[in-house]
């Protein structure tokens, strides 16, 4: 059974909109994993509106009765700010089960505000037709065929990693962090070992990274650096800087990509839109 | 400024609800809300945070004296506001900003502001905005003096309070009016359901006859266009109006231009130019040039 991801957000921080940006993309964070017939969706940006698009309101499989599992890392606006627009939670029978490891008082905090009144036009969670879940995420816990794990991130403010792993095989996703801070990340880095695919935050040259103090995301040098140290035969970096236009990240990957890959070993620029299989 | 103008109107952001980002999008742009206004002597003004402000901070934080910003609201729905935090000059403390923002029932504009930098939900906190902000609130029909311009509002029909802008300088005038649904019988600004009750045909010719002085002989009329005439069916609550109903309005108040905005995210381009072809339908050989708002667009009054 294969299991692939598709990137339907890698933008970092705010949607980024231009001509020059849509070969990797302009939503923000959202990606899914696909093990057979079933989906994991992973964090909640723009990019989650972009895959509501394939489940909108002409497509059946939206009018009820379907069940969709999220995971959110964290719930900076760039993670969460799509969920408004997923096209299943305006139809009754619909089941939204998200799934974290903060407390379940934390996420529905935090998602109530997102859909308050005086930012929505929507009353709450409770407002919308739809069912909400909440499961507080243990270790190791199981979610279909995926065996689902998590790791904190060096991030501003408790931030998430996660492994998600099946029969096939796995794949680790941590799209904000910052590889510099030495003692999470290698904790990180051995909690990550084995996974066939890695997506990693790589969010600044290495210039950027010393002038912005990180933010929570690493440079594009450490980013390869922690995919050597995890060693996934494809790492896939992600969380674009808003305004890095495609020509600039497909020389960056050109360059990164002449240094680190191998038969074995190889790493890409998440591309939105892009099928990668995992295994 | 070029001579003989007296504004220059720049479009930064046109869609509505959602950003948006795809090949078939990117005539008329996938920017939420924002435009901005500059007038001989006065410092910019803005309208909205969407999207489309985002890039237009970094360029703004990108020049060396102080500068100064005024920032009109019409609501705080998300892709109106979302680029706030992300707004570079707030990060400035040379610089100076006022909001000029509509009341609100439930909690008051910088709290709604503040609500943005909720500690789980933004890597910086309110605390690090140096610029200096002063906050104005306003309710629908309200004026002001704005340096030697002149400001109205209007409270439009949309869920909470919604206003319109009214910005006049030297006998030119540009109105955004978004976001903003035709009431018949659907009452969605805050208060007019309550108003309505007692007449509701009076509310409505009431309401219809404010909105086309509001915006009576304006040079240029920004207008919510979300709809066309079949997918606002069922959706009449969500607040927007159709290219049929803003050149109805623009007709009727001899408005000079009228600018098509708050594109549905799901409209590519093609589905934005039916839209202008039917507002122009309406226009035959009366005196109303139409055009669809697209990002980068500038106007010249």
């Amino acid at each position: 059974m294969a299991l692939t991801t598709c990137f339907w957000g890698t933008r970092g921080n705010v949607m980024s909109v231009a001509r020059e940006r849509l070969i990797y993309g302009g939503h923000t964070t959202c990606l899914a994993v696909h093990h057979g017939e079933e989906m994991l969706i992973i964090d909640a940006g723009f990019g989650l509106a972009n895959l509501a698009a394939s489940h909108n309101s002409e497509n059946p499989a939206s009018k009820g009765g379907h069940k969709f599992n999220l995971i959110l890392s964290h719930f900076h606006w760039d993670h969460i700010q799509g969920l408004s627009y997923f096209i299943p939670i305006y139809f009754p029978g619909n089941e939204i089960v998200i799934h974290s490891p903060f407390e379940r008082e934390v996420v529905t905090e935090i998602l109530n505000l997102l859909f308050d009144g005086s930012y929505s036009p929507f009353n709450g969670l409770d407002s919308l037709p739809c069912t909400w879940t909440f499961r507080k995420l243990e270790h190791d816990a199981e979610i279909g065929s995926f065996r689902v794990d998590f790791h904190e991130t060096a991030h501003v403010g408790e931030t998430y990693a996660f492994k998600l792993a099946t029969d096939t095989g796995s794949i680790v996703v941590a799209t904000d962090h910052d590889a510099s801070r030495t003692q999470v990340n290698d904790s990180l880095v051995d909690w990550a070992q084995g996974c066939d695919m890695l997506v990693h935050s790589a969010m600044y040259t290495p210039r950027e990274h010393l002038q912005l103090g990180g933010f929570g995301h690493s440079s594009f040098i450490e980013a390869v650096r922690n995919a050597e140290r995890i060693g996934a035969a494809h790492t896939l970096l992600t969380h674009h800087a808003p305004l890095r236009n495609d020509g600039e990240l497909a020389e960056m990957e050109h360059n990164l990509q002449h240094m680190y890959n191998t038969d074995t070993h190889r790493l890409s620029f998440a591309r939105e839109g892009a099928i990668y299989r995992v295994r | 400024m070029v001579r003989g103008v007296s504004m220059k109107v720049s479009i930064l952001g046109v869609r509505g609800s959602r950003p948006v980002s795809s090949l078939n999008t990117m005539r008329y742009g996938g920017n939420t809300t924002s435009f901005r206004i500059d007038i001989d002597g006065l410092s910019p003004i803005f309208v909205d945070g969407g999207t489309g402000l985002y890039e237009e901070g970094i360029r703004l934080a990108a020049q060396p004296d102080p500068f100064k910003l005024n920032m009109l609201v019409t609501h705080t729905h998300w892709d109106h506001i979302l680029s706030y935090p992300l707004f570079e000059p707030f990060y400035r403390s040379d610089c100076e900003v006022t909001f000029f923002a509509p009341v609100s029932e439930k909690t008051d504009f910088p709290r709604l502001i503040q609500g943005q930098y909720h500690d789980r939900t933004f890597p910086r906190s309110f605390d690090e905005i140096t610029a200096r902000i002063e906050y104005r609130s306003f309710a629908g029909g309200e004026k002001f003096d704005l340096d030697g311009v002149s400001v109205s509002t209007f409270q439009l029909n949309h869920p909470g309070i919604t206003l319109g802008w009214r910005v006049e300088h030297n006998e030119r005038a540009v109105c955004v009016i978004t976001d903003n649904a035709p009431i018949e019988k659907n009452y969605l600004g805050q208060g007019m359901r309550e108003k309505a009750a007692a007449d509701p045909e009076g509310f409505e010719k009431n309401f219809n006859d404010s909105l086309i002085d509001f915006i009576l002989g304006a040079d240029l009329v920004i207008y919510d266009t979300h709809f066309n005439e079949e997918s606002i069916k069922n959706r009449r609550h969500w607040g927007h109006s159709t290219p049929r109903s803003a050149t109805a309005f623009a007709l009727e108040a001899g408005v000079k231009h009228l600018l098509l905005h708050h594109h549905a995210p799901e409209d590519a381009d093609f589905e934005v130019e039916k839209k202008l072809e039917e507002a122009r339908s309406m226009v035959g050989d009366q005196n109303l040039v139409v055009e669809a708002a697209a990002e980068g667009m500038v106007l010249w009054l």
